[in-house]
């Protein structure tokens, strides 16, 4: 599907998380990174964040810790803020099509 | 003393009576049993409730709704002036005519602030969502009280004053006009919260 | 390079899900614990308050839902009358006979719809109502008690209630486990020693009889651990005797939204016990408005007893050391205008307004208040557990526009903000409505000010 297809289809929750965490794709975060974080190109480091974050939660059913996120992808704590604006709950867990995380997020 | 009189005494008995024991009954329900160290004293608390905090530059009810807030004071002006007025005759004082007929004055605005409240209350689609007939009945009762209490200062017949007196004093304890009770305490409350969490100290200045 | 299609928004209303389907067929049982609940739960302060209130709706135009919405169910008048209408039901015998002229009304399926509507989705229990209603009503204590009696039935929004289980159940709102804590603060421990240049720098954990046991949101050792470091940063170059606990760091407690009593005491027992073991002289509890309201203030109510010790707010803390000279400042660093965001549960209900507002003074180069600001703050749109529920995010994204423009017109670029939760609100509206902020704890902007050694 192209990532017009892609976004027309999209249903998502009022926070624009995915309605259907489970329909996630690689295009899904393309379109999702772009109309939701204003990120137009997701490069090498914005894939290693979302594929740990997506693989985690499938495996736990929820986002992983910051620190396993760095210590994982080796990639610095702070640059994680500059790869997602919007930071590491409603930025990267959100293109990598996780559901909102419980309390103050 | 006659007859209408003793009833109107025993209807009013009867309203300080109710409204103490609606009073009393909600004072008596479960209260925390602790309760965290102050920051400030509730004193300074109730003091700001009762003082600076009613000033209208305080709250946004009042300055926010100029109008309504100074229908709301006419409104309770005469209130006081009826009240004054009928204790002065029950204990048999000859008021002289400037002050009857200050009281007969501050009582027919009451009673035309009351009016406007009252056609607010009908008028206002969140009052008309929020207001039970108990809500148009008190004010109307109230309203013609205060008309009657006027006309009594003006012409010196009582007798529809006392009458209506006693279906106030009778209806007051039923309904939304326990406030006048319920008034007091919630504010002191208030105050207290204020005054122990040391807020009053920073009251000046926060509007800007 | 935008496709111009746009994403397809949430149908509205969303599709039912199980707790609306709940809601839509109420069982009998659930309706009558709900109502035996709320009985129960009114305590003098509600009795006298809702007594007190006489219906004037003069508080509308201080709420911003109200604000943004005219519908009459934004207005803390309206939120007042659902809760008085049940209490009159429950309180008086008159009112009892004489239902429909004294607008008394039972507990039942149509009023816990409305109420979870209304007061679950409509208020974010910041108290602005009370310091400008007539009387001084306690709204969101009203609120608290009638989403109580919900809570008792099991009736909270499930993104709620799950943040609540969360906390009851693992020790924290986050369901982090033992050893992602310890091991993010170790890891944290790196970080901290990286940035202040000093390999003796701690973030100690369990240490008794330090003069203060510091609580944190979960959501910092989660996503957001820059102000641990900043926090750590700060009692370092203090050289404060400071710990945190192995077992229980979580400052926040959503049972005070979720209106359970019950709840909110298990979570407080735990911070007041973890002081005791630890023999700190004082709980010191991190940025979190309703942290400090429930653990300074309500903590002793709900447990019965008072603590024995002294709960303070970090803002406090972190204004006495710059006030006694033990962290030295460079406001240079920060040549941004700042504005300061005051959370109701901290300034407003709690009492802490002077402290924040002497940081900044000495931390930032220049920084302007809104207006209003202080005790007449404007609510964020983030609290009463707004944030975790979901299906209500429209609403308050919307109310929070009432924020976004107190925050536009001072034209500042930095917004610093002494609550995580309202941080959170704060970045949301300023992507929604396009402020171009940055948005900060005070912990962050002192260890960004803090003068660096050679
Ligand atoms: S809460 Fe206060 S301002 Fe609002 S309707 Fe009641 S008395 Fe009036
Ligand atoms: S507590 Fe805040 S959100 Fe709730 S009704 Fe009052 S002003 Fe509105």
């Amino acid at each position: 599907m192209s990532p017009e297809a892609v976004s027309s289809t999209l249903e998502l929750n009022e926070e624009g998380f995915l309605a259907h965490p489970e329909g996630w794709t690689p295009d899904v975060a393309t379109v999702l990174a772009r109309e939701q974080e204003g990120i137009e190109t997701l490069g090498d480091k914005h894939w290693a964040a979302i594929n740990y974050i997506r693989a985690y939660y499938l495996e736990k059913g929820m986002a992983p810790m910051i620190r396993a996120l760095c210590q994982n992808t080796g990639l610095r704590l702070r640059e994680i803020y500059d790869l997602f604006p919007s930071g590491p709950a409603k930025g990267a867990c959100k293109v990598a099509g996780l559901p909102k995380p419980d309390g103050c997020v | 003393m006659t007859t209408l009189e003793a009833v109107t005494l025993a209807a009013v008995a009867w309203s300080v009576g109710a409204l103490a024991w609606a009073a009393r009954s909600a004072w008596r329900r479960p209260s925390p049993r602790a309760a965290a160290a102050p920051a400030g004293t509730a004193l300074s608390g109730i003091v700001y409730a009762f003082g600076a905090g009613m000033s209208p530059r305080a709250k946004e009810s009042a300055s926010h709704h100029p109008l309504v807030y100074v229908a709301g004071l006419v409104y309770h002006a005469g209130v006081l002036s009826g009240g004054a007025a009928l204790v002065a005759h029950l204990a048999g004082a000859a008021l002289p005519a400037s002050i009857a007929l200050g009281l007969g004055a501050a009582m027919t605005l009451g009673a035309t602030a009351g009016l406007v409240l009252l056609a607010r209350r009908r008028s206002n689609p969140l009052l008309q969502a929020i207001s039970a007939p108990d809500d148009y009945a008190s004010n109307a009762i109230v309203d013609a009280w205060l008309a009657s209490g006027a006309l009594a200062m003006f012409t010196w017949s009582v007798t529809p004053f006392l009458v209506l007196t006693i279906v106030l004093a009778l209806y007051a304890p039923l309904g939304k006009i326990r406030h006048c009770v319920f008034f007091f305490l919630a504010r002191g409350l208030f105050g207290t919260r204020l005054g122990r969490r040391g807020v009053v100290a920073h009251l000046h200045g926060s509007r800007s | 390079m935008s496709t111009g299609i746009p994403l397809t928004p949430a149908p509205a209303p969303p599709a039912p899900d199980a707790y609306r389907r709940r809601l839509a067929s109420l069982e009998p049982e659930t309706v009558a614990r709900a109502r035996a609940a709320f009985a129960a739960l009114l305590t003098r302060d509600h009795a006298v308050h809702l007594d007190a209130c006489v219906h004037c709706g003069l508080c509308t135009t201080s709420c911003h839902y109200a604000l943004v919405d005219e519908d009459p169910r934004n207005s803390p008048a309206y939120k007042v009358h659902l809760v008085a209408e049940a209490f009159r039901q429950e309180s008086s015998a008159w009112a009892r006979m004489f239902p429909g002229w004294t607008g008394a009304r039972p507990v039942d399926a149509e009023l816990i719809g409305e109420w979870v509507d209304v007061l679950f989705g409509r208020c974010s229990m910041c108290g602005r109502c009370t310091a400008n209603c007539v009387v001084g009503i306690d709204v969101p204590a009203l609120v608290r008690a009638a989403r109580g009696a919900l809570a008792a039935a099991g009736l909270v929004p499930p993104e709620l209630q799950s943040t609540v289980d969360a906390a009851v159940n693992t020790g924290n709102n986050m369901s982090i486990t033992h050893d992602d804590w310890i091991g993010t603060i170790e890891w944290l421990e790196d970080e901290l020693r990286a940035e202040v240049g000093d390999d003796t720098a701690r973030l100690p954990l369990d240490e008794c009889d330090a003069d203060f046991l510091y609580v944190l949101n979960p959501r910092e050792p989660k996503f957001y651990p820059l102000s641990i470091v900043a926090a750590g940063a700060i009692f370092h170059r203090a050289g404060v005797r400071w710990t945190l606990a192995r077992d229980y760091f979580d400052v926040t407690n959503y049972g005070l939204f979720s209106g359970s009593p019950e709840a909110a005491a298990t979570i407080a027992r735990r911070l007041v016990d973890t002081t005791r073991r630890l023999r700190a002289k004082q709980l010191v509890l991190g940025e979190c408005g309703h942290g400090f309201a429930a653990n300074r203030w309500l903590a002793p109510e709900w447990l019965g007893e008072e603590p024995g010790f002294e709960v303070r707010s970090v803002v406090d803390v972190v204004a006495d050391l710059i006030r006694d000279g033990r962290i030295e400042l460079d406001p240079s660093r920060i040549p941004n205008l700042v504005t300061l965001h005051d959370p109701c549960n901290l300034v407003r209900n709690g009492g802490v307004i002077a402290p924040q507002r002497e940081i900044l003074a000495r931390a930032v180069t220049q920084w302007v208040e809104m207006a209003p600001h202080g005790y007449q703050n404007y609510c964020c749109g983030g609290g009463g557990g707004q944030l975790s529920m979901t299906r209500f995010a429209r609403r308050r994204l919307e109310a929070g526009r009432i924020k976004a423009d107190q925050i536009r017109a001072t034209g500042a670029r930095i917004v610093a903000a002494p609550c995580h939760n309202c941080v959170d609100q704060l970045s949301e509206i300023g992507k929604e409505y396009a402020l171009g902020i940055e948005v900060k704890t005070m912990c962050e902007l002192v260890a960004d000010a803090l003068v660096r050694r050679p």
